[in-house]
C-alpha cells in the first residue's frame, strides 16, 4: 500500500448521487444486453 | 502442446535474461520483479528479431542461438528466480486469501479455453490481413520482404517482430500463444499495480475484472498487439508512481525503458512517454525546482526514445517514413501519396460511418458528439466495426463508477491514473478515431480507478463493504457468461481439431470465407507463380503461394488514379511478375472505393482477358496474360 494518506470520502450526496449514476449506467447496460 | 512448450522455454530464457539486466532496480518483490524481466526480455528478443530480418539471417538456429545466449547470461538469475517464485508460490496456494485463489481457479478455466481456440486454425481479426501474414512471410524469406504493394509489411514494430520469431521458431499458434502470454502478464501487471499502490484487494478484483472482459476474451484467442500495448504501459506508468513514492532514479530509468517498448509496440503507444512526461514534471517541479524536473523529464524522454527507436528506424530505412504511411505530408515515404493518404482516411471516415448507423447514429461529427463515446463503448460497442454483438465488450463497471474518482481527495495516484486514461483517451477519440480498441490501454487503469474508488467509498461500513463486494462479484459474474458467449461458438470445433476429429481444411472451410478460394490458388497455381488479389481489404494468410496485392487503399505502387485502361493496369503490374489473378470474395460495401467505379472496372477487364483455371463457390482464379508474366515473384529484399 502507498505511503501516502488515506483519502478522504465525500460527503453523503455525492455518495448518493454516484450510486445513482452506477444504477442508471447499469439498467442502461442489462437493457441493451438483454435487447 | 509442443508450442506451450516451446513459449515456456523462451519465457523462461528471457526472464533470467531480463531479471539479470534489472539487478540495479528496487523491486518490491519477485511477481513485479518477474512481470519487469519478462517484459523487457520479451521486448529484447523482438528487436533481436528485428536485427535479425534487416542482415538476412531469420532463421531458427541464429534464433534459438540468441534465447540459449540470453539463458546463459541469465542462468544464475533464472535459477534464483525460479526458486524464489517456487516458494512463494506455495506458500500462496497454502496460506494466499481465499477469494483470490478461488478467482484464480475461474481464470485458469477461461484461459485453458482460450488457449484451445488460439490452438484452432487462424480465422478472423486483423491476423488474416496483416498480423500474422507478412511475419510468416519474414520467417519463410529468412529475412524482410520488400512489399511496395501494401503498406502493412511496414508495420515492423515489436509485437509483430515477437510474431515472426514465433513463425522462425514453429507457426502461427506459438505467435498466438505469444499474445495470450502478453494478456496473462498484462492482468499480472494489473495486479502489481493495483496491490502497490491502493492494496491487494483493488489489485484483485481489478484483475479479475480485466481478465473477464469479454473484450479480453475477444483478444486473447485471436493475434492482436492490445496485450503488449497495455502491459508496456501499465509497467511504465507503474515504474513512475514508484519512482514518485520512492524518489529512486532506476525506477524513472526504467520507466523509461517500458514508455520506449510501448512506443516501439505501436504508433500510438507514443502517447503513453509523452503523458507520462507530464507527471514526472509535475512531481519533480516541487522537489528539485525548474531545473530538476527538466533533468528528470529529458533523462526519462531520452531513454524512452532510444528503447523506441529501433522500429521506426527500420521503417525510416525501408520506405523514408519513420512512421509511414502515417505522416506523410511531413516525411513522405516509397509507394504512398498524399492522395492515397487522404483516399484512405476517406474510406475509412465512410466506414466509420456504416457502422455508427448500428447504433442509431452517424460518426461523430464533433468533439462534443465524440464525448458520447464512453456511453457508445459501454452500450453498443458493436457499433465501430463489423465484430459480434459482445466481442469488443467492457461491460458497464467503468462507466458507472471511474466518474466516482471525482469524490475522492487525497488520492493522487488514483488521479494520476484517471488522468493518464482520460488523456491518453482524449487524444485518441477526439484526435484518431473513437475506437474501443484504440482506446484499450486506458481499460486497466480505468478499471484500477474504479475499483478504487468503491472500495474507499465502501470503508465507511460493513454493509456498505459487503454491497460493493456483492457489485464486484456479480459484475466479475456477468463479465465471466459474457466471456464465455463469446468464445462458446469456437469451442466445439476447435476441440474437434485438437482431438483430430476435425481436419483443420474442414475447419476453415466452415469458419473462413475466404478458403475455398485460397485452397484452389494453393492446389493449382505453380510454386514459382505469383497471384494478383483483387480486393479492397485483402486478407491473404491462408495463400501459401507468392502473392501481390492490388487494392487501391493500402498501396501506392499500382496507382489507379493514373490508370486509364487495362494495358496502363497491366504496364502497372508488370514489375511484380504477376501470373494469375483472383477476385477475393468481400463483404458488402462498408464504404466507398475513394478512387472510384474505375478501378473495378479495370479490375473486370482485366479479369475479361484472362483464362479461368478453376473455380469455387466463392471465385475462381486466372491464368493472365504474358505481357506481365516474365520477372519473377518479389525476392527476399533484407534490409531494404
Amino acid at each position: 500500500m502507498s505511503t501516502e494518506r488515506a483519502p478522504k470520502g465525500p460527503s453523503l450526496p455525492f455518495v448518493v448521487a454516484l450510486i445513482g449514476w452506477a444504477a442508471l449506467v447499469y439498467a442502461a447496460y442489462v437493457a441493451s444486453y438483454l435487447g | 502442446m509442443i508450442d506451450a512448450v516451446i513459449l515456456l522455454g523462451v519465457l523462461v530464457a528471457l526472464y533470467g535474461f531480463g531479471r539479470r539486466c534489472l539487478r540495479a532496480v528496487p523491486f518490491a518483490d519477485g511477481l513485479e520483479e518477474g512481470l519487469y524481466a519478462l517484459g523487457l526480455g520479451l521486448g529484447l528478443l523482438a528487436y533481436a528479431t528485428l536485427a535479425l530480418g534487416v542482415a538476412g539471417l531469420l532463421n531458427r538456429p541464429a534464433l534459438v542461438a540468441t534465447l540459449i545466449g540470453a539463458a546463459w547470461l541469465g542462468r544464475r538469475e533464472l535459477v534464483a528466480g525460479l526458486a524464489r517464485g517456487r516458494h512463494a508460490t506455495r506458500a500462496w496456494i497454502t496460506h494466499g486469501p481465499l477469494g483470490e485463489r478461488v478467482a484464480l481457479l475461474g481464470c485458469v478455466g477461461l484461459l485453458l479455453v482460450e488457449c484451445l481456440l488460439a490452438m484452432a486454425p487462424v480465422v478472423g481479426g486483423d491476423q488474416t490481413k496483416y498480423q500474422l501474414v507478412y511475419p510468416r512471410l519474414f520467417a519463410e524469406a529468412g529475412g524482410f520482404v520488400a512489399t511496395p504493394w501494401s503498406f502493412w509489411g511496414y508495420m515492423q514494430y515489436l509485437m509483430n517482430m515477437l510474431f515472426t520469431a514465433a513463425f522462425v521458431l514453429s507457426g502461427d499458434v506459438l505467435a498466438r500463444f505469444m499474445n495470450v502470454a502478453y494478456g496473462v502478464l498484462a492482468t499480472l501487471a494489473v495486479f502489481a499495480l493495483g496491490r502497490r499502490f491502493f492494496g491487494r484487494a483493488v489489485g484483485a478484483w481489478a484483475a479479475l475484472l480485466f481478465f473477464v472482459m469479454p473484450f479480453t476474451a475477444t483478444l486473447m484467442i485471436r493475434a492482436w498487439v492490445e496485450f503488449a500495448l497495455g502491459l508496456y504501459v501499465l509497467l511504465a506508468v507503474h515504474a513512475v508512481l514508484a519512482w514518485r513514492e520512492s524518489g529512486k532514479g532506476e525506477w524513472l530509468a526504467l520507466g523509461g525503458v517500458m514508455g520506449g517498448l510501448a512506443a516501439g509496440t505501436k504508433l500510438m503507444g507514443v502517447l503513453a512517454p509523452a503523458l507520462l512526461g507530464g507527471v514526472i514534471i509535475v512531481t519533480a517541479l516541487p522537489r528539485g525546482g525548474l531545473r530538476g524536473a527538466m533533468r528528470a523529464v529529458v533523462g526519462f524522454g531520452f531513454v524512452a526514445m532510444v528503447v523506441a527507436s529501433p522500429c521506426y528506424l527500420r521503417n525510416a530505412a525501408a520506405t523514408g517514413n519513420p512512421i509511414f504511411p502515417f505522416g506523410y505530408g511531413v516525411f513522405g515515404g516509397a509507394n504512398w501519396s498524399a492522395e492515397a493518404a487522404r483516399g484512405l482516411d476517406d474510406y475509412y471516415a465512410a466506414y466509420r460511418e456504416t457502422h455508427a448507423q448500428k447504433r442509431g447514429a452517424g460518426a461523430y461529427g464533433s468533439w462534443i458528439e465524440a464525448l458520447r463515446f464512453p456511453w457508445d463503448a459501454t452500450m453498443a460497442p458493436y457499433a465501430f466495426e463489423k465484430v459480434g454483438r459482445y466481442a469488443y465488450d467492457v461491460g458497464p463497471f467503468l462507466l458507472a463508477f471511474v466518474p466516482g474518482v471525482l469524490l475522492l481527495r487525497r488520492a493522487p495516484a488514483a488521479w494520476i491514473l484517471a488522468g493518464l486514461g482520460s488523456a491518453y483517451g482524449a487524444i485518441v477519440v477526439l484526435g484518431m478515431w473513437a475506437h474501443p480498441r484504440y482506446i484499450h490501454p486506458t481499460l486497466p487503469l480505468f478499471l484500477i480507478v474504479a475499483v478504487f474508488t468503491v472500495w474507499t467509498l465502501s470503508a465507511a461500513s460493513r454493509v456498505a463493504r459487503w454491497g460493493v463486494i456483492v457489485v464486484l462479484g456479480a459484475t466479475a459474474l456477468l463479465q465471466g457468461a459474457t466471456s464465455l458467449r463469446v468464445v462458446a461458438p469456437l469451442v466445439p470445433d476447435s476441440a474437434r481439431v485438437a482431438a483430430g476429429l476435425m481436419s483443420e481444411d474442414a475447419f476453415l472451410r466452415r469458419y473462413e470465407r475466404r478458403y475455398p478460394l485460397w485452397d484452389l490458388v494453393n492446389r493449382e497455381m505453380p510454386e514459382n507463380g505469383n497471384v494478383l488479389v483483387l480486393a479492397m481489404i485483402p486478407h491473404p494468410y491462408h495463400l501459401t503461394r507468392p502473392f501481390t496485392l492490388a487494392s487501391p487503399l493500402e498501396q501506392g505502387a499500382i496507382d489507379y488514379r493514373r490508370l486509364e485502361s487495362v494495358d496502363d493496369l497491366q504496364s502497372a503490374l508488370a514489375p511484380f511478375g504477376v501470373t494469375h489473378v483472383v477476385r477475393e470474395p468481400e463483404d458488402e460495401k462498408a464504404a466507398s472505393n475513394p478512387v472510384g467505379d474505375k478501378v473495378t472496372a479495370l479490375w473486370d477487364g482485366l479479369l475479361a482477358r484472362s483464362e479461368k483455371v478453376g473455380e469455387t463457390t466463392t471465385g475462381a482464379l486466372y491464368r493472365i496474360g504474358p505481357v506481365v508474366a516474365g520477372k519473377g515473384p518479389a525476392s527476399p529484399a533484407s534490409g531494404s
